[in-house]
């Protein structure tokens, strides 16, 4: 019994010692940032100067707080798929190609099944001898017109992955220019992307840089007054007859037409589809110009009475000249006469010959520059452009000139990203929640500690033992493993105290019976704890089953509520049963002293 | 102090009182569940929901009847916490930037001198809340059946195995129409979303934890009164059981009671619901998954 005591002493001391390793650089970090913040600013500057890389080291190590706590933003972005296939084409891609893949994509997302099998299973389905291979081509993967679907979907596939991989490594890029600290940039499955940005304060900005495809082109734009002409026409063909006078032209309810230059019209943020819709129906398209396209300002023009941003409508060229791989490089610059911030773009010669040739031919006319299918800037040319430069103007500050470069030099993404989720927490509610969180376990366990001494009396005061150091254990073993912390985490680790006495009231309400059976205490002791154990086994494993589940299914903070829910019942078992053994068996170590169960 | 010391409660034998009791509970909750039907957060439903923290509380009606306009269609809103943050839960197709500007610069310019910040954004597409529901569909049938199987090969008894589930879907069903029914009532939302079904995940392996114990106790004793009918075995083992089966259940309540009261808005519902949980988990303990053993052996015999 003796030579047993002192292993498992030992066992404790070594755990104790790891957790307390791991967890003094969570401490020593809290107490710099104390020190850091009662600083005022020319010590703190000075004092970062000199430690500086210490505190990073330290930071490096610490429990890190999720974003639901220290605030933050948390985006999943999704790979456009179908887009993806239809580039993948090289502009084959006909009607039929589309129709087969609409339905292709609507059967892969109700039955959660890959878009690329669906689309081969609709192909085949509706012509068996149909090939593949007349929709795409690839020399460098040996792809060509006798290729069998087969090969086809392999190289698909491989297609697919390498540009998922492709979109992670730009993604990283953007968000690395950005300068986010400690951002986690992760793939999820096939088509999805998770990033986590601490601290992120400019959720806009943000949005339009990981989602921005970089699709950048250069288009003309029809002669203004067709487009006056078409657009007088269509806004009359919707006016309501004249004798019906309590009418109103559906179009103008929602579309202010201006109609000058290039510029069609306002509308607001919450009509732009209608008002496409209506503009572009068939009874009305013919009055356009041929080759006409109608595309939005990219960001509001002004701002309405409700507080909605009024948008302008842009017609241009239904083809782009130019794109963004020819430009070569891009940097922030400022109008050296208005002082506004712009971009200047350098192309390469073979793009500057083609630009050369556009704005000589388009003097006196608007050329847009369209950023993922919206317009950013529509000057007019005033004189031809022969050294391949361009600028892009009229962006609203600074920022967004710096992440438009970003954009244009982390390179274009393989097809457009969706933001399927985002959840952002500001600081002040981050904080909030960790006050709270950390009341409630400070309350709960202080409630629960008193319980246990006023019913089992001595027991409960080593029971309460167990469960100190089972929270320094749990705190310790999350450091090691640097996990994040999240709200319900914190909830986990509440819940845990309540539940990680239940091992030592099964023991004790053992011994306590085993006692009244006629016992002497150390046979109860004995007894109480062999016979405890298996149903103490048996509750913690199917909890912790349960937790494994809700781990492997659930996602962003739930994890983290799975994760100290099994950390803690791991911990609460070593606490609860080898602790307080050795605590009591020290306390009876000459067997004449008596220990009080309640 | 020592509470339930050699108890002998009738357990078993008031058994027909307990499914009385479970089973009008039951049909409530059913009867909620197919009338009222569930109301899911935006994680299983997808949407927009911002939380507006203003310097000085308003009204809720007033910012409704303001955002309404401006976002195209009437907002849900509600009190969050403290009284000058209001949730707002919105279908509108604005895109979340679009929104984001939208909403401040309407409430600002309705409430001039009155400071408003966005606090918190959450928009969820349909389609990613549709693989979330997926998920935590999967994720409460997969437990069922570990659960199933743990207890059936630890037990090596179909019986046990199936008065544990009947126990859970018991304590679920019950739960899903407590939050169906005071959805509203309660001051704080009861919508099913991703931190509701971690709080019932969590509540199935509370209820377990307790079936088992007792599970544990009968076994053991079988072995030494194995003469004894079982009705008796069984109610023999829940009372040797009350004692710990009274106080782990209290000391788990104080705590999830704090942290209802103290954890914040974000953790009311999952709070709430294993307050709930841990009640009736207790209760189906004793009063459901025992008294099925009871009579699935005596059906059999």
């Amino acid at each position: 019994m003796k030579k047993d005591l002192s292993t498992r002493v030992i066992l404790i001391a070594v755990f104790t010692l790891i957790c307390g390793f791991y967890l003094q650089f969570s401490m020593r970090y809290w107490l710099e940032t104390r020190k850091l913040n009662a600083m005022d600013e020319e010590t703190r500057i000075e004092y970062l100067r000199e430690n500086g890389a210490r505190i990073q080291a330290l930071r490096e190590r610490i429990i890190t707080l999720g974003l639901d706590l220290q605030g933050g933003m948390h985006v999943t972005l999704e790979l456009d798929t179908p887009q993806l296939l239809i580039e993948l084409t090289q502009g084959s891609a006909d009607a039929e190609f589309r129709e087969v893949l609409t339905a292709a994509n609507g059967r892969a997302e109700a039955n959660r099944t890959n878009l690329i099998d669906e689309f081969v299973t609709e192909f085949t389905t509706r012509d068996p001898n149909a090939r593949l291979s007349r929709y795409f081509r690839s020399d460098a993967d040996n792809i060509t017109r006798r290729s069998t679907n087969e090969d086809v979907v392999a190289y698909l596939k491989t297609q697919q992955t390498s540009a998922m991989d492709r979109a992670v490594e730009i993604v990283r890029t953007r968000v690395d220019r950005f300068g986010v600290t400690e951002p986690s940039i992760l793939k999820q499955g096939s088509n999805r992307i998770i990033t986590e940005l601490p601290g992120v304060d400019d959720e806009q900005r943000v949005r339009n840089l990981l989602k921005g495809t970089a699709r950048l082109e250069f288009r003309t734009t029809p002669e203004p007054s067709e487009l006056t002409a078409a657009l007088q026409s269509i806004v009359n063909l919707y006016q309501p007859a004249a004798e019906d006078s309590g009418a109103v032209s559906p179009l103008l309810e929602v579309f202010q037409p201006i109609g000058q230059g290039v510029v069609m019209g306002y509308a607001s943020a919450l009509d732009t589809a209608r008002v496409r819709e209506l503009l572009l129906a068939s009874t009305v398209v013919r009055y356009w110009p041929r080759e006409t396209h109608l595309l939005w300002t990219s960001r509001a023009e002004t701002t309405g009475d409700d507080g909605t941003g009024i948008f302008g409508l842009i017609a241009v060229r239904s083809t782009a000249e130019l794109t963004g791989e020819a430009i070569i490089e891009a940097r922030p610059a400022f109008n050296p006469e208005t002082n506004a911030p712009e971009v200047s773009m350098t192309m390469n010669p073979e793009a500057a010959r083609v630009w050369s040739r556009i704005t000589g031919a388009n003097i006196n006319r608007a050329v847009a520059i369209v950023l993922d299918n919206a317009v950013v800037t529509y000057p007019n040319v005033i004189s031809r452009i022969s050294d391949g430069r361009s600028q892009i103007t009229g962006l609203g500050s600074q920022a967004e000139a710096d992440d438009l470069v970003n954009i244009l030099m982390s390179g274009a993404l393989p097809a457009p990203l969706e933001i399927v989720e985002e959840r952002t927490v500001g600081p002040s509610l981050g904080a909030a929640s960790v006050t709270a969180g950390f009341n409630s376990a400070v309350a709960g366990l202080i409630l629960v500690a008193i319980f246990m001494i006023l019913y089992y009396q001595v027991g409960g005061g080593i029971a309460d033992i167990a469960l100190f150091s089972n929270i320094f254990f749990v705190l310790g073993i999350l450091a090691a493993f640097n996990a994040t912390l999240t709200l319900p985490g914190i909830a986990g680790i509440v819940l845990t105290i309540g539940m990680a006495v239940d091992a030592n009231v099964l023991i004790f309400d053992r011994i306590r019976e085993e006692m009244r059976g006629g016992k002497t205490m150390l046979a109860a002791i004995d007894s109480g704890y062999r016979n405890a154990m298996s149903a103490i086994i048996d509750s913690n494993v199917t909890t912790f089953l349960t937790a494994v589940i809700l781990f492997s299914f659930g996602v962003g903070p739930i994890k983290g509520f799975a994760v100290t829910l099994m950390i803690g019942i791991a911990a609460s078992l070593f606490s609860a049963i080898v602790i307080t053994r050795v605590i009591l068996d020290y306390l009876t170590r000459d067997r004449s002293r008596s220990i009080s169960f309640g | 102090m020592r509470w339930f010391e050699t108890p002998d409660y009738q357990f078993v034998e008031t058994r027909k009182y307990g499914y009385m009791i479970s089973g009008t509970l039951l049909a409530i909750s059913i009867a909620a569940l197919l009338f009222k039907g569930l109301s899911y957060g935006i994680d299983f439903k997808g949407g927009k929901e911002l939380v507006v923290e203003f310097d000085t509380a308003v009204s809720v009606t007033d910012v409704r009847d303001i955002l309404t306009p401006a976002l195209g269609s009437q907002p849900e809103v509600k009190q969050f916490g403290l009284s000058r943050d209001l949730l707002v839960r919105t279908d509108s197709p604005l895109d979340a930037t679009t929104l984001q500007n939208t909403v401040v610069s309407s409430l600002t310019a309705a409430f001039p001198g009155n400071g408003v910040v966005i606090i918190k954004t959450d928009d969820i597409s349909p389609r990613f809340a549709d693989d979330l529901k997926w998920g935590a569909l999967q994720a409460v049938i997969f437990s069922i059946i570990v659960i199933f199987l743990y207890i059936l090969v630890r037990f090596r008894n179909w019986r046990y195995s199936l008065g544990t589930v009947a126990a859970i879907a018991h304590d679920v069903v019950i739960i899903l129409g407590v939050f169906v029914i005071f959805n509203g009532i309660l001051p704080f939302s009861l919508d099913i979303d991703q931190t509701t079904i971690a709080a019932f995940l969590t509540i199935v392996g509370y209820s377990l934890n307790d079936t088992v114990v007792v599970f544990d106790r009968l076994r053991e004793d079988s072995q030494i009164h194995k003469s004894d009918p079982l009705d008796k075995m069984v109610n023999r083992a829940m009372n040797a059981t009350l004692s710990r089966t009274v106080v782990t259940s209290l000391t788990t309540l104080f705590v999830v009671v704090v942290l209802f009261i103290f954890g914040g808005e974000v953790l009311k519902g999952l709070s709430f619901a294993l307050i709930v949980g841990i009640v009736l988990g207790t209760y189906s303990t004793l009063y459901v998954a025992c008294p099925i053993v009871v009579d699935l052996k005596k059906k059999a015999t």
